[in-house]
Formats: C-alpha cells, structure tokens, sequence
C-alpha cells in the first residue's frame, strides 16, 4: 500500500472509499489530486477517522474516491444557521 | 484572475482547501455552500490537526433548514487556505459530519468565507473563477 499511484489507479482501486493519501500530488485550483500514496483506506467514515488517528504524519490529503453517494430519493440541503451561547 | 474547477456532475460544487493546526495539515474537500452561515469541519478531522477543548470559543448548536438541530462547537482555528485564499485566526464550527461525510463531504465552506471574496461562477463548465 505505500506504492505512488495516479488518480485513475486510485479510482479504479478505492472506489466508494474515503482514502487518506501522503507524499501527494494535488494542484491549488483542482477539486481532486493527481496523484499519491494511499495510507489507510476505509468504505465508512466512522472507520476511516479510526484508523486516520493512528499515527498521525504532518501533512496528507483526505479524499472520497467517486461519485458523491447519496441515499435513494435523498436531496442534500445544508442551509444552517447557527446559535451560539 | 484564478479558476479552480468542482466537478458539475456531482450534487453539489465540492472545493479543497488545505485545513492547518498545531500538530499538522489535511487537504480535505468542502462544499462551497452559501447557505451555511459560517465554515464547518468534520470533527475528527480538526482533532487529527490537534485542535481540542483549549481552541473551543464556545457551544453551538446548527439547525437546519427543517429545523434539526446538531450540537457541536465553535473553535477558533489558526488557518485554512482555499481558493488561493489564506484565512487566519477565524472561528469555525466543529461538528459531527459522520452522516453527510459518507457523501463524500468534509465540511462547509461557507457564507462567512464565501462573502470575502470576489468570484464569477461557470456552472457548466465548473470553474469558480476568483479575482
């Protein structure tokens, strides 16, 4: 799992994975990266954050490998307000 | 002039921007949503930079457009950078994100960030360009 992978090796292997990449290659303005090592890898964010804690390098990237995955007949709203106090 | 691409395909824009705190930095993507009144970040994700209860400004609670109502925190964070833009030393919310991160979302940008800038966006094409 420490091999250096392109972006389309990573979306052919992880697909409806969140991944953690390190030593990774991801340009300012693109919405993805291009490249990178793949540390830990998990299908649930739950278990994702689990095993991303564990010793913690200085710098990496998280990302959710394909497309956005929705429920059936779910449509995503985030308008929040906030109440503080 | 700038322009960062977000994939149109996709149900809502998703941009990244690079999260750093005392321990380190994450590249995380976020969506960029005018709608949320102020920048959220999943959690765990600020704990892994080493943000904790000495950041906490103070208890916040988010409601929903339905109403629901997600308990969290509002911390003050040291710094983001994202659409070429560096953000110091702002408060953000700290939330669970555990259900809408396994839709591929690490946060919000939001209105607080969003409003600080001068951008043109190009839906079809997907280009958020920044002047």
């Amino acid at each position: 799992m420490n091999q250096r992978l392109s972006w389309e090796e990573i979306k052919k292997q992880y697909n409806q994975q969140w991944i953690e990449l390190i030593d990774y290659d991801w340009p300012e303005e693109d919405a993805y990266p291009t490249a990178g090592i793949v540390r830990v890898h998990a299908h649930s964010r739950k278990e994702f954050d689990q095993l991303a804690a564990i010793d913690r390098p200085k710098d990496s990237a998280f990302v959710y490998v394909g497309r956005q995955d929705l429920p059936p007949n779910t449509i995503l709203s985030t308008f929040r307000i906030l109440e503080v106090g | 002039m700038r322009s960062f691409t977000f994939n149109p395909i996709e149900a809502t824009p998703v941009v990244s921007g690079i999260l750093s705190g005392p321990v380190g930095s994450i590249r995380i993507t976020l969506v960029f949503d005018t709608g949320a009144v102020l920048t959220q970040i999943h959690a765990p994700t600020l704990a892994m930079v080493g943000y904790g209860l000495n950041h906490e400004i103070k208890k916040a609670v988010m409601v929903g457009a339905g109403g629901e109502r997600h308990e969290g925190t509002l911390l003050k964070c040291g710094k983001i950078v994202t659409l070429g833009q560096k953000i110091e030393n702002f408060a953000l919310g700290a939330f669970d994100f555990s259900e809408l991160a396994e839709s591929g979302i690490d946060g919000l940008l939001g209105w607080d960030i969003v409003k600080q800038l001068h951008l043109e966006m190009d839906g079809p094409k997907g280009l958020l360009k920044v002047f």
